[in-house]
């Protein structure tokens, strides 16, 4: 039964001009799903994919669907997903996402209607979450090629898929056989780079938090001092593949550390959404039930105090009715020893080795590479040399009757090394930018590209006033940005 | 006789109801093949049918469900029925679709309980019937609701108690539990609701007021039982055993108490006997 | 002179428990003294005054009797003899049975042991009930016990791995056996009782065991009862409606007689999925009459302790322990499907998560160990061809620990 809220959010997405209004309502905190029950959220959340799907989805509204058809479990949204993702451009990587969609409804077809705004299934409904799934897959056609094996496995002795779904999934796995396999560029998963600016603040350190075994801590107590790996989760998650599985995952990252032996130097800190029913019983059984074991720096937590601070510092997708979660989204943190975000799993299922690897990382930063202090030395280089370079034999003996002050012999005039400048600061530029292409942060190569314009064009004889200087510090900026923030790639 | 025969006369409504039935029931529910499904689903959902023989075809269905291998891949037509039962004219056959429909998890029927608890949708079935089938869903739109319910002097015992099991999911109706368990004036039943549904939102409270109800001399008989069960199975034996006071009342109660006390009284004595 | 008595060749007393298979055993001399010879004559009794009896021999097969005399070396060295339990005679609580070694008429040691046997839930004792009860209510612990677990095992997202299929019987023997291992952890002398479904059962839905149940399909319990904080998926209390009267009818299945009738091979015994076992599932409206929520409701393990039961009683009738034997089970033309092939180890104990087994985290972990038998598989993941020869009848190592007040051995 739809609230007023709920019509308020439906009549917003009917009425939306421009996909971009409506991207914001793809976050699981927005306000808008705030004291809806979760029923009420999938009605929104679905009519939200369809609207997308009519102004054709927007590229940001993708990872949201993706999400939804890996991990979700509501046979509306993921039905409601697939149909919206076959108005985007037919993509491999689609798939992949669909197969997985496919798999998880395995014996759990259900009729899905998008006829009107509230009604997620009537008795006629001329759809199923099954059929719409395959709807997608078939209009991928050949795309889907990469996926072959794994939907001819879905065809088996076990397969639950009604007799027309069953023959559809069939022809389309026959149509796959003979196609060469598509390129898929992966999609970016894994650690998201995330701006580790931000130190808990006080507040935030001060959270207070009870654990599985009563015992109460600070967010302070809980991470700083050593990496931490944070998670989030609650025991009345309704979808084992959310929730459940996430513990089970830590459960099996927990022994992945001790074997990689590094299980002591960092910990794992699962906190729930719901911390005013799991309560520390509640909490221990759940964990090891799912073979984590709560020791040491690994624990399991219900914040009793600040959790509106956590979930501001974490910016956590989860949306509550009361105090009943209604939506939450998959995200893990990777924390270092000051407690600053490092990285980020958001929304899509993680593989544990990758944690490992990024929780490793972050517990033993590497050392600059060499190339790194090239470019750092290239800059430099070019920044300050090119500027002060002698364009003349007196400027040049001018400038090394100073160091023959300072006891330094003369050195004759040597106009190749202004060349050679010029070489380095252009290689210096080429660096900056490719380093900027791997790691996808541009910020840094517009004052190196602008300083080594400046310092060039001097060079070619077209000069404006405190241009060699601004070339310099614009080439240094640069530089130094460039090697100075970590970036993941 | 098989299955597509025995359903081709429970399908013709010119023959007697008696016979209808008979054929159904004649039927071999691990056997059925998709169209047989589909037969037996026309069946339920024919309001012309007699009552007897829809009741029989869903009784078939229901037995499907757990031995017939095309069952899950039937499982979208056996949904879509449903659907179509839970708006049914007969109290018996909506509440049975409903039943089913939230078992399965399917979002329609949180939908029409909704509707019927808030007396916007005329199906006959009991505001009481309605929260006992909502609860299935943690997630419920109905603990608001339900709130209401619980506070109106002027509803039926057992719709209050419908209400307040349902509420015994939601964590801010822990303080109304712990109001209403230790008022004396409410009824034994209706405080025992709350004990349990105490113990599970805020344990520690509820083991508090346990040891406090065992103590108090005035306290129901019923409650009291219950108060020494919980703490006999869940509590903390080590706390429990240092507590004295506690177990001298427990004994005396072991003693001479009405037997349900008595018997409680005996279980708790014994575990705390194990750590001692 | 003093002997040791060891049941199930083991000091501890969490192994003094047999049924009615032969359990190895031995005895030896602890103290010699007043002995005047290398042996001894030792006469191994039960003591009068034991609740449940057991029976002796010193070989596994062959007849057993009421006392059996051994000749013990003063050295100290064991001498292996068997009990089991005596037909008819099961234990009513922990330890109710003595076993008495003599010499010359004089007590030299003795060893408390139980008979545990699974009983007809209507006919147990008022103290074996509260037990059982009590056991149960601890494991589920408001909702946030171990049984969790077991409730999650049976989830309508793997209902392929258990259901529609000839391992059916299998996985419920081993989800009946590991739930029931659970429960000996709480206390030792507990099995799980079965509801005979073709008869009458007053004595079980009543508001002291199983529960009455109001018009509304609520069950009732009494005050004090180890249920009445009963909870699973968050939800408190148990919706069950019986569509049938339970003081003076059966559920509507088919007799007993006629579900051991159903056949003398695999084949056609299998249906019995169907009617009996379906059909006292829906003899109910109520979390009982859906796959999904079924094992929310307590009442489904006695359900299901007389479908195995039954099963016991059918293998016993055809002499059908082995599981190799073409009449025990039933392979389809092309195999079974995945967790119902005689090899296949059952999910969730086999910690499977790759398609096309549940890829959702199996619950509970590995099958409980039997803290005094070696369980006939290879670590903790039974296979269905593991649950036929519970008994140890075709091999003594196979034995499971469990047993039927009704089915002889």
């Amino acid at each position: 039964m739809q609230t007023s809220a709920e019509k308020a959010f439906a009549e917003r997405v009917d009425t939306a001009r421009d996909p971009t209004d409506l991207i914001e309502l793809l976050r699981e905190d927005h306000v808008d799903y705030a004291g809806a029950a979760a029923a009420g959220v999938v009605r929104m959340r679905g009519w939200l994919y369809l609207a997308l799907a009519r102004f054709g989805l927007p590229p940001a509204a993708l990872p949201y669907l993706f999400e939804e058809l890996e991990s979700g479990h509501d046979a509306y949204l993921v039905a409601a997903a697939a149909h919206a993702l076959r108005t985007v451009p037919p993509d491999p990587i689609h798939a992949k996402f669909l197969t997985a969609a496919l798999r998880n409804t395995d014996g759990r077809d259900q009729p899905v209607s998008f006829e009107r705004f509230g009604e997620t299934t009537t008795a006629n409904a001329p759809t199923s979450v099954v059929g719409e799934i395959l709807s997608a897959l078939e209009r991928l056609g050949p795309m889907a090629r990469n996926m072959s094996a794994d939907l001819a496995q879905l065809l088996g002795a076990d397969c639950l898929l009604d007799p027309e779904s069953h023959q559809r999934l069939a022809e389309l796995t026959n149509s796959l056989r003979d196609q060469p396999a598509a390129f898929c560029c992966s999609w970016p998963r894994g650690a998201q780079p995330k701006n580790s600016s931000v130190v808990p603040s006080a507040s935030l350190a001060a959270a207070r938090f009870e654990d599985q075994d009563g015992n109460m801590l600070t967010f302070s107590q809980l991470v700083i001092g050593h990496p931490t790996v944070v998670a989030f989760f609650y025991t009345r998650c309704d979808n084992p593949l959310k929730c459940s599985l996430t513990v089970a995952k830590l459960a099996q990252l927990q022994r992945q550390l001790q074997v990689a032996g590094v299980g002591e130097a960092i910990g794992i800190v699962v906190i729930t959404y719901d911390p005013g029913y799991d309560h520390p019983a509640r909490l221990r059984a759940y964990a090891t039930s799912r073979g984590f074991c709560p020791t040491g720096s690994c624990r399991v937590v219900r914040a009793v105090e600040g959790f509106d601070v956590v979930r501001r510092h974490f910016s956590l997708g989860v949306n509550y009715a009361g105090t009943i979660v209604n939506r939450h989204k998959l995200e893990l943190f990777v924390l270092d020893r000051r407690g600053k975000t490092a990285a980020a799993f958001e929304r899509f299922q993680w593989d544990t080795a990758e944690i490992v690897a990024t929780a490793q990382l972050v517990l033993n930063p590497p050392r600059r590479r060499i190339g790194q202090w090239l470019v750092t030395a290239l800059g430099c280089a070019a920044s300050i040399a090119v500027p002060l370079f002698p364009k003349c034999p007196v400027c040049w003996a001018t400038y090394f009757s100073l160091f023959g002050a300072l006891g330094l012999g003369t050195v004759p005039y040597s106009p190749w090394l202004r060349t050679l400048l010029v070489v380095a600061a252009l290689c210096n530029l080429a660096i900056v930018v490719w380093r900027s292409v791997v790691t996808r942060w541009m910020l840094p190569s517009a004052p190196v590209v602008l300083g080594t314009i400046a310092l060039l064009s001097a060079q070619a004889g077209i000069e404006f006033p405190g241009q060699l200087w601004a070339g310099g510090l614009l080439t240094l900026v640069g530089s130094t940005a460039s090697v100075s923030v970590r970036r993941s790639t | 006789m098989t299955n597509k025969a025995a359903l081709a006369i429970a399908g013709n409504a010119e023959r007697k109801a008696a016979d209808r039935v008979k054929a159904i029931e004649s039927t071999e529910a691990v056997s059925y093949e998709i169209a047989d499904l589909d037969s037996l689903a026309a069946l339920v959902v024919d309001t012309k049918a007699a009552a007897s023989v829809r009741r029989a075809a869903l009784h078939q269905l229901l037995l499907a469900q757990f031995a017939n291998p095309m069952f899950s891949k039937w499982r979208r037509k056996f949904i879509s029925a449903l659907v179509k039962l839970m708006d049914d004219p007969t109290p018996e056959f909506a509440e049975a679709a409903l039943g089913q429909l939230v078992k399965l998890k399917v979002p329609a029927a949180q939908t029409k309980l909704l509707s019927i608890l808030r007396s916007s949708d005329k199906t006959p079935i009991s505001a009481a019937k309605a929260l006992q089938l909502l609860r299935y869903d943690v997630h419920t739109d109905a603990y608001p609701i339900a709130r209401e319910l619980a506070d109106d002097p002027a509803i039926d015992d057992r719709t209050r108690q419908a209400a307040l099991r349902l509420l015994a999911a939601d964590p801010e109706a822990a303080d109304l539990f712990e109001k209403l368990l230790k008022s004396k004036e409410e009824a034994p039943e209706v405080r025992r609701v709350c004990a349990a549904a105490l113990n599970n939102l805020k344990p520690k409270a509820y083991q508090k007021f346990a040891q406090a109800s065992v103590l108090d001399e005035h306290e129901n008989n019923a409650v009291r039982a219950q108060s020494l069960m919980a703490l006999a199975t869940l509590g903390d034996s080590e706390l429990l055993a240092s507590n004295e006071q506690l177990t001298d009342k427990v004994k005396e109660l072991r003693a001479g108490a009405p037997p349900a006390v008595k018997k409680a009284a005996r279980l708790y004595l014994e575990k705390i006997s194990d750590v001692v | 002179m003093q002997v040791e008595i060891q049941i199930n060749n083991s000091p501890l007393a969490s192994a003094r428990f047999v049924t009615w298979s032969p359990a190895p055993c031995r005895v030896r001399m602890t103290d010699a003294s007043g002995a005047t010879a290398p042996t001894t004559m030792i006469d191994l009794t039960c003591a009068a005054g034991s609740t449940g009896k057991v029976r002796f021999s010193n070989a596994s097969s062959g007849p057993f009797a009421n006392g059996l005399t051994l000749p013990v070396p003063t050295s100290g060295a064991s001498v292996a003899f068997f009990v089991a339990g005596k037909f008819g005679s099961p234990s009513t609580a922990l330890d109710d049975v003595t076993v008495e070694a003599k010499s010359a008429g004089t007590s030299v040691g003795s060893v408390n042991l139980t008979v545990r046997i699974r009983k007809d839930a209507n006919t147990l004792t008022p103290a074996e009930r509260d037990r059982f009860l009590g056991a149960m209510g601890t494991i589920n612990n408001r909702g946030a016990g171990r049984f969790v677990d077991f409730r999650d095992m049976h989830d309508g997202r793997a209902d392929r791995e258990m259901h529609a299929g000839p391992g059916f019987l299998a996985w419920h023997r081993a989800y009946l056996l590991d739930l029931e291992r659970a429960l000996q952890v709480i206390d030792a002398s507990v099995t799980i009782p079965y509801w005979r479904f073709d008869k009458p059962a007053p004595n079980v839905f009543t508001a002291d065991f199983m529960g009455d149940t109001d018009p509304l399909g609520t069950v009732r319990f009494s005050a004090g009862h180890a249920f009445e904080f009963w909870t699973t998926d968050g939800m408190m209390g148990i919706d069950r409606n019986p569509r049938f009267n339970t003081a003076v009818q059966g559920a509507g299945v088919i007799s007993e007689a006629a579900t051991l009738a159903l056949g003398a091979t695999f084949a056609t015994f299998r249906q019995m999925e169907l009617d009996p076992h379906g059909s006292a599932h829906v003899s109910f409206n109520g979390f009982i009459d859906n796959p999904a929520t079924a094992p929310k409701d307590p009442l489904f393990f006695l359900l299901h302790a007389n479908v195995d039961r039954l099963w016991a009683k059918w293998q016993r009738k055809n002499s059908l322990f082995e599981s190799t034997k073409a009449a025990a089970f039933y392979v389809a033309p092309g195999g079974n499907r995945i967790g119902h092939n005689l090899g296949d180890t059952m999910w969730p104990w086999n910690g499977v998560t790759t398609p096309p087994r549940p890829t959702t985290p199996p619950p509970g972990g590995g099958m409980a160990v039997s803290p005094f038998l070696n369980d006939p598989w290879i670590g903790p993941a039974p296979a269905v061809e593991n649950m036929f020869d519970y008994r140890g009848t075709v091999a003594a190592r196979n034995q499971l620990g469990f047993d039927y007040d009704d089915v002889q051995a």
